[in-house]
Order: C-alpha cells, then structure tokens, then sequence
C-alpha cells in the first residue's frame, strides 16, 4: 500500500475537515438556539408591561370622575364583584354635590363616523383639558356647528358626520391641533348631549382627596397619573401587549423546544459520528471513564463558548424580532424589547445545560464501545434503541396521548385551545423523535418498496442502506420530522380551529342579506328602521349583551349572549339545535349553549346586562360550537343593548334582487351597506384566521428557519461520515453521478421517511381535533394546509440535497 | 499469445522537489492472457501504483497502458466516466480489504456491477457465480454476518460476474488467516487454469506468489526480476536479495 508522507497528511488533513465540520455545526446549532432563546425572552420581557405615559385627554384636568356600575353577587366563598357593561351616567344628585369643591365639566365620549374615519366626539368644553387648542375659526355656537382637527376639514365647509343618532351635516367653525390624542370632533354641549345622552365622566376643579371623600364608593376618581387610565391609548396598548404576550408565549416556547431538541441531537449525533475515534482512544488504553470525561470536557467548553456567543447573537436579534413585530401589525408601534438582563442568563444556562445533557448519554454510549470497532472497517449494525431512550420516548408518547384524550373526555373545546394544542404538539414530535429508531425500519421499508422493483443499482442501494441503518436513518430524519412536524401540526391546527369557526359563523346565519356600517362605525336602531322600510323585506336584529351566571356556587361568570326576536330563528338564524326549540323563546326563556351545563327545561337564575336578577326557563339547547355559541334571549332581558346585527331576507314573492337595491338606496344616507351572505360568507372565509394565521406563520418561519440550518448540520455531517461508502461504491465501477444519484435518492428517503413521521403526528393531532370539533358542532372538517407543507417538505427536500451533495461532490472525481 | 495488459513505460512520481517520490520509474510489462502473475517487491517498491494504475483506478505521469481481452483500448488519456465504464465491464478488482458495500447483502453486492451499469442480473446468474466461489445458501448474507474468507469470495464473485478480461488482486490474502488465504488462492488458480482467467496480483507473501505462473519482482519503481513456476522458498530468497536495495533507497 502507498505510504507516502503527503498520504499521512492528506489523512490528517481530512480527519482534521471532519471534525472541524461536526465542531461548527455544534458550535452553530448551539450559538443560533441560545440566540434564538435570549432574543425571543428579550420580547416576551417587552410584553410584561406597556410604557408608562403621561396623560393624554385629561392632562390638564385637576380631578375625573367616572360613573361606575357594578354586579357583586354572593358565593358560598365570599363576594364576586365584575363591572357591568356599556355607558353608565353619572347621577345628577352626585354631579350637584360635585359642584359644591369646584367648577364641573360634565364629559361624554363617543364614537362617530368623521371624513377621515372613525372618529372621538366630545363636547368642545372638555377639549381644553388635553391642551386642544384652537389655531383658526371658532368654537361651535349652535347645534350644527363643530371643531375637527386641523387637516381633517376645511373652515366653513359643511361635513356630514355618522352620529350615534343618525348622519347629519355640520358646518366646521373653527380647527383645533389635538395634542397626540385621537382625531377628535368637538360639539356645543347641547348637541353632544343630545348625542349621547349618558353622562359619564365628569372634571372636577377641585382637590382630590376632598373629591375622593365627597363621592366614596358611588364612583370612581382619578387624578395625577392615574388620569392616564382613561386614554383610549391605555387600554389598546393594554389590549395590544396581551395579544403580542400570548403570539411570543407560543413563540418562546416553541423556540425554546426547537432549541432544546436541535442541541440536544446535534451533540448526541456529533459524539455518535466519532465511534471510531474513540474506538481508537480505547484501543490505545482509555478507559470508558476517560472517554466519557473526554467527551463531557470538549462538551463544557463548547457549550460555554457556543453560549456565549449566542447571548451575542440574541442581543442582536432581540431589538430586530421586536421591529418585524411592529412592522407586521402583530406589536405595537411603540413595541421594545426588556431591559431585564434575565433573558440572557436563562438562554446561557440552558444551552450549556442541554449541551451537556445531549453529550451525557451520548458519552455514556462512547465510554461503552469495545477497542475492537476500531478494527472493523465499517459496520452496519442498526443501532438499538436504548432502553433509557426508550422509556423516555414511551413517557413523552403517554404525555402527549393524554393531551389529547383527556379534553375529548372532560371538554372538547380546550383542545381547540392554542395553549393546549401547542405542547400536545412538541410532545408528540419528542416522543416520535425519540422512538424512530423503532419506526424507521418498517417506515423506510414502506416508502422504497418501489425501488425494489427498479432494475438499476441506485434503488437497491438507496433502499439497502436505509433499511440496514435504520438507527442512522431515524437520526437524520429527526431534523425532518421537527420541521415537517411542526408545519403540519401547527398551521393545521391553527386552520382547522379557524376554518371551523367560520364555517360555524356563516352557517348560523340563514338570511340572505347582511347589513354591515360603511362610514358609521357601528350599526344604529335608524338602520334597522330604514330596513324595515323597504318593500317586501324580513328584517331580524341581534343586540349583543352579557348575562352574569354563578357556576356551582362558587365563580361569577360573564356569558356573552345574543337578545333576538323569536320570529329571528325562523328567518335569518339556525344555530345548531341540539334539543327543544328555540322558537319557543319568549321574556321568561332562555336558550344556551352546552358549555352552560344546563338540562332542557331547566330553570337558570341569573343576572342582565344591567345588573338585575331574573330567572329564566331553559327552551332549547344549542351546541357549543367552536367559538361557543353563546345564548339567546329576548330583547326584554338585554337592557341597553345596542344594534349588533342586522339580518334581511326577501318576503315570499318578493323579488330578493330587488329587495336588495331597494335596501342599498335606503341605507346609503345611513352609512351604511346590505351584502349578500354569500359574499359575506366568502370575505369571512378569505379573512378567517388574519392575524392568528399570519403569527403562527411567523413564529413557524423563524422556528423552521433555524431547523433547517439543523437539518443542513445534520447531513452535512451524515455524508462526510460516509465517505469510505461512496469510495467502496467507486471501487465496485459506479461513476461519480451514479454516487452522487445513490446519494440524492438516500437523501430523499430520509425526507420521506421524516416526512411520514411528521404525518403520523399530523394525524394524531388533526385526528384529535377532528373528534373534538365533531363533539362540539357535529362536523369534523380539518384543513390540512397542503400548499404550506409542500412548500415546507420541498425546502427542506432542497436544503437536504444541497447540503449532502456540496459535502460529497468534492472528492468524487477519482476512486 | 495475446496480451490481456500491456504496460510501457511507466512513470508515477508523488510530490515534487526534494521530496519527490518516484513510486514508477519506467517499468514495461506484459501479462498474456490466462495467466496468473504475482508482483511482488518490498513497502515503497510500487507495486500496488503498478496495480492501480494498470487497474485504471489512478493515472501515470508518463507511459501507456494497453488493454486487451476485445478491442484493445489504450487506458491512459480516457476520461473518468470511460474509464469508470470500462473498468466496470473489463476489469475484476479484489482489494485486502474486501471493499463489499456494508449495506448490501452478497447476493446485491454480487449483482451492484451490472446493475451500475444498468443490466438487471438474473437470480440464477447471481447464485450460480456465489456458487462457483463456494458460497451456496449464503447469498442473504451481509458482509458483517461472514468470515474474512467468506467476504473476499464475495468479492472475488462480484469481481468476476461481469466476466473481465483481467482480474487484479491488490493484496488478496491480506487480511485473511494462512488456511483461509490458501483457500482463496486455490480458488483464484482454479478460475486461471479452468476458466482462462487473467489474473494480476500484489502481494507481500512468497506462499501466495507460489499460486501463479509468474512473478515479477519490483525494486525502487523499477522490475528488478522475474521467474516463472516459482516456489515460496525461491520467491523468499529472490526477495531477501531485493532488501537491502530497497532500505538503501
């Protein structure tokens, strides 16, 4: 044999390539999924609290009070208070005693239709109290006179404006600049009374404390910082942290899992690639225990080093997470990362902590191989699986079947639930991870059964060494079945809860028109009247309402519910009867949902919106439906509820095309609009998921885009260990593209085999949920994104290839 | 009598400088067909680049390379998918270690030629080839599940299922014990005496260089001398002769 020096270089020199690659993956795997960990904790930090801002509408006002209306309710605990819906008028004895510390200014906000949008109507009086100034005109003397923000209008110009009453035309007599609050239109004191009777808010000039002592607990007061409270912009930050809390929550621990498993099994795979290195160590005289301290000293520095430079990483990627957040509406724009160095800390100590536990049991399984594997050539021996990993594999597949049977038993809904669905998921793939060395053989066999059929060497080959290495087999196809796995999962978890709630949405309403605001902002009674006006129109009415339940004596619950005519079940509403009828629905009836828990015929003792007690017979029992149904009352137990949905349907003879113009014409002057509910149905279809849909799609996109780099690791490092394989195949006269073709069609078994795992827990999951949704609205439909699982088998399918072949191209050239 | 392999001038240096190594300093041989010849020459004499690069499996710096067994096809200057094709479907190549693809099971390794060279091979044909080589019922068998001996028969079947025109042996007898071994050679001389086989083969051994025709001593790259009929005891005292050379090199 040729043992010329610049051999024993040569092999040096390729011993050194080697493993300086499975060195950089570790180190990358580890350095992106700390960083991944730390910048995903930075924005989970940001979302803990909104920024503290001074007052804004009532920045200059000494004192405000708001009326308040609340239910408290005795349970066999102690006493339930909640705050009651809608606007609630201060009383006129307590804005007369109010007067006696100071000058009053009573306060009434509401929402209006402007020419630029929606708008905040407020009497002109109050405007001073955030600093609004007037720059031109003057304020409004007379009724239909008002002041807009500059740039919303021109000076003596006439505007119609969507009132809560109706449209009417205002003539604009003076501009004002508003000082960073919401576009505002300001009328007399009469006109806003007039459109909104309530008066709820009241500015006292006078001292707080005294106020305070004055209105006890009829009321609420607010003063100094506390008057940043009653800005709009309070409660949408609070409403726009815990929408991005909860999207980064399932980010974060999704990140966190991918993270844990990618370190994890690159470690575990790095340790196991270098068997016969320690074959060797062995063969020199290394005890186990010397390997394994070998194995676990290099896993230490790595792991430090790799942290370290992941909290970089982090600290980068954090701040930029946080922008795309904003960029993409799913954060507010003032939205940060946390200052709390926590993040960091955390990140650090669980990559050092998973790179120690994935070399762990690898280095236990390094310290066992025998000095004579460093004799053998190559071996083919299937790893087995360790009963160690088995037991684990079993417990997380116990884990996850729990998850999934447990709510089909006790309560179908909460499995529709993204917090329950989610570690359902990344269970379900651990345990298939975990087991595949069991599931590969027989999987692998499945899916290259047609190459046995093929007449050529490239098949026989491919299929060979999948079936005869299947535990290598199963480990490369771990970063497959992650990735496929959580694709199919997730976006068809996410798709299926959202096809189904709309689905139910449409399907619950039977007229053929819908009448929906266009420059109002909300529907109004004067629609409803304009509706019913029109020839040979059925008009139904739903008004949205709360009722207050106890549950078994012990939780105050607030139901939402829908107060409608009876006439309405008959024209425009089916909702999905499961006993009685609802058209039996009258002022001393009810008709719930299944999650009420309540038997047909039931007498139910509850609370209206308004805070008083009734009792009402249960008249039918719906089902729970996706979203939960909800109840139906009459309008007579849904005090001050406003117009939530209006519904038309053509009379019998009465041609529906015409019906429609005529409606159209009528509401018009309104502000208003009639669709079909087909259209409807197809803008709700086209609109289903929105803002859930796209966040899933961005926590997946980072989440896959770092597996994918790990499925590259993987078989990067799975071809390079293979190289005496493609050497022997060159001896036996197979040119370089038949190896490289061998190589192409193992590679693409893997991802079948991967992507057939990730299948099995698709099933599992969309099965579960399928069940569920049959439970629950009687059809179990599941949405499998198909359009996005292709495009993610098929990256992954081409970041395979180009990493195994790039590895393996080089070299090729000669035997 | 034709030739099977026809070497002229061969020249194979590695490195360059003063660190240049001439592992073929001009070496002219001929091996006629249906015969079984042994190279033999101490470490760093260039036997197994003689093998290689008459093999097709490495290229000379200088000389020709003419094989026969059909058209004769002169070896050096083809491109590396002629030369992948051409070794596939003319020359037989059985290495020390075996080279069987792990994965495979006898009968698949015995088949991967012609299936590489996308012929489908009959079960019969297969059977029949592990069975001239005396491994009947083994043909399910991975390499891992065989003895040494057993592995290099399956070698020496796939080597020979395409019916080369030349066979090269680097090493044979290797990796195998003296009675295993004695088994592979007779194996090898039968297939030359019985089949018209041609057989080249590199070898260290004095007992296996006993099995050939012919043995051609290699000494610093270049033939040092030859004998025919040889026994073990004149190839061990034609090698001790050979030594001293070499170590002063």
């Amino acid at each position: 044999m040729l043992t010329s020096p610049f051999t024993l270089l040569a092999m040096a020199w390729r011993g050194l390539r080697s493993r300086w690659m499975t060195f950089a993956a570790t180190f990358l795997a580890l350095a992106l999924g700390v960083g991944l960990v730390a910048a995903m904790g930075q924005v989970l930090t940001g979302t803990f609290s909104a920024p503290e801002r001074a007052p804004v509408r009532y920045a200059n006002a000494p004192v405000v009070v708001r009326a308040l209306a609340e239910l408290s309710v005795e349970t066999s605990h102690d006493t339930e208070t909640t705050p009651l819906p809608g606007e609630h008028a201060l009383s006129a004895g307590l804005l007369d005693r109010l007067a006696t510390l100071g000058a009053v200014t009573v306060d009434r906000v509401f929402e209006l239709g402007a020419p630029g949008g929606t708008a905040t109507g407020r009497p002109w009086p109050s405007a001073r109290f955030s600093g609004t100034e007037l720059l031109s005109g003057r304020a409004p003397k007379v009724d239909d006179e008002i002041v807009l923000a500059t740039g919303a209008g021109a000076l003596g110009e006439h505007v119609t404006v969507y009132t809560p009453q109706g449209p009417r035309a205002y003539l604009v007599t003076g501009l004002a600049a508003s000082a960073g609050e919401d576009p505002g239109v300001y009328f007399t004191d009469a006109e806003a009374a007039r459109l909104q009777p309530v008066a709820g808010l009241a500015v006292v000039d006078g001292p707080a404390a005294a106020v305070r002592d004055l209105v006890g607990t009829e009321a609420e007061v607010f003063s100094g910082g506390e008057l940043r409270l009653l800005d709009p912009a309070t409660a949408r930050d609070e409403q726009a942290l815990i929408a991005a809390n909860s999207l980064v929550g399932t980010a974060g621990g999704i990140a966190a899992f991918v993270s844990v498993f990618v370190v994890a099994s690159t470690f575990a795979f790095a340790v196991g690639q270098r068997r016969r290195e320690f074959a060797l160590l062995r063969a020199a005289g290394a005890t186990p225990r010397q390997v394994r301290r070998t194995v676990m000293a290099e896993a230490t520095l790595l792991g430090l080093a790799g942290s370290a430079a992941g909290c970089v990483v982090g600290d980068a990627g954090g701040p930029r997470m946080a922008a795309w957040l904003r960029e993409l509406g799913m954060a507010p724009p003032w939205f940060t990362v946390g200052s709390s160095p926590a993040p960091f800390y955390i990140a650090f100590a669980v990559g050092v902590v998973v790179a120690w536990c994935g070399a762990w049991s690898a280095s236990r399984r390094a310290g066992g191989i025998a000095p004579t594997e460093a004799l053998r050539e190559t071996h083919v021996q299937a790893r087995r699986l360790s009963p160690l990993r088995a037991l684990f594999g079993a417990a997380a597949l116990l884990g996850a079947l729990l998850m999934l049977i447990q709510p089909l038993l006790e309560g179908p809904a909460t499995l529709l639930k993204r917090k329950q669905y989610t570690p359902l998921v990344l269970m379900l793939l651990v345990a298939l991870a975990a087991l595949a060395p069991l599931l590969t053989g027989p999987i692998a066999r499945l899916v290259t059964w047609p190459l046995s059929r093929l007449r050529g060497a490239t098949g026989m080959l491919a299929r060979e060494s999948a079936l005869a290495t299947s535990g290598r087999t199963a480990a490369t196809a771990a970063p497959i079945l992650l990735t496929v796995g959580l694709a199919i999962c997730l976006l068809g978890a996410v798709g299926t809860v959202d096809g189904a709630r709309t689905e139910e949405e449409t399907a619950r309403v039977t007229a053929g028109y819908l009448v929906l605001p266009e420059q109002a902002p909300a529907l109004t009674e004067a629609m409803a009247t304009a509706a019913r006006d029109v020839p040979g129109a059925e008009v139904s009415v739903t008004r949205e309402t709360v009722l207050f339940d106890v549950e078994e004596d012990t939780a105050l619950l607030r139901r939402q519910a829908r107060a409608v005519d009876p006439a309405a079940f008959g024209t425009a509403l089916a909702p999905p009867v499961l006993e009685g009828s609802p058209g039996e629905l009258d002022d001393s009836t009810i008709v719930v949902d299944t999650e009420w828990g309540r038997e047909l015929g039931e007498e139910v003792a509850i609370w209206r919106a308004d805070g008083s007690p009734v009792t009402l017979r249960v008249v039918a029992v719906i089902r729970e439906g996706a979203g939960g149904n909800g109840a139906y009352v009459t309008p007579a137990n849904a005090p001050g509820a406003e117009v939530g949905e209006l519904f038309v349907s053509a009379a019998p003879g009465h041609d529906p095309a015409v019906v429609a113009a005529d409606l159209r014409a009528g509401l018009a002057p309104l502000g208003a609009t009639a669709v079909s509910h087909q259209d409807w149905a197809a803008s709700r279809r086209a609109a289903s998921g929105g803002v859930t849909a796209l966040g899933m799609r961005v926590v997946l996109g980072i989440a896959l885009a770092y597996t994918g780099l790990f499925i590259a690791g993987t078989l990067a490092m799975a071809t390079r260990d293979r190289r005496p394989e493609r050497r022997l195949l060159r001896l036996a006269g197979a040119s370089g593209r038949q190896v490289l073709a061998v190589l192409a069609v193992e590679t693409l078994v893997v991802l079948l085999v991967g992507t057939v795992l990730a299948a099995l827990a698709g099933g599992l999951v969309l099965g579960g949920m399928s069940l569920a949704l049959l439970l629950l609205t009687g059809t179990g439909a599941i949405v499998v994104p198909w359009g996005a699982v292709a495009l993610v088998v098929g990256a992954c399918g081409v970041v395979a290839l180009g990493s195994a072949l790039t590895v393996a191209v080089p070299g090729l050239s000669r035997p | 009598m034709t030739n099977a392999v026809r070497l002229t001038g061969l020249r194979k240096t590695y490195g360059s400088g003063e660190s240049a190594v001439h592992a073929l300093a001009g070496v002219s041989l001929s091996f006629a067909s249906g015969g079984f010849t042994a190279v033999m020459g101490p470490s760093g004499s260039g036997k197994s680049t003689l093998l290689q690069c008459a093999a097709g499996l490495d290229r000379p710096d200088a000389g020709s390379v003419l094989l026969g067994g059909g058209p004769p096809v002169e070896l050096t200057g083809l491109s590396e998918k002629r030369l992948t094709t051409l070794r596939r479907e003319r020359i037989g190549f059985v290495f020390q270690s075996f080279n069987l693809l792990p994965t495979l099971t006898a009968e698949q390794n015995v088949s991967l030629p012609a299936r590489l060279a996308g012929r489908r091979v009959s079960r019969k044909a297969l059977r029949q080839a592990l069975s001239e080589v005396g491994l009947d019922g083994r043909g399910g068998h991975r390499p891992h599940e065989m003895s040494g001996g057993q592995q290099q028969r399956v070698a020496l079947a796939r080597a020979l299922v395409t019916r080369p025109a030349v066979l090269f042996a680097d090493e044979p007898t290797g990796a195998l014990d003296t009675e295993t071994g004695a088994q592979v050679l007779r194996l090898l001389r039968g297939l030359v005496d019985g089949h018209g086989l041609t057989v080249i083969m590199v070898t260290h051994d004095p007992v296996a260089a006993s099995y050939a025709h012919r043995v051609v001593y290699l000494a610093d790259g270049r033939v040092a001398g030859e004998d025919h009929e040889p026994t073990p005891s004149r190839v061990a005292a034609a090698l001790a002769d050979l030594r001293p050379v070499a170590v002063a090199a």
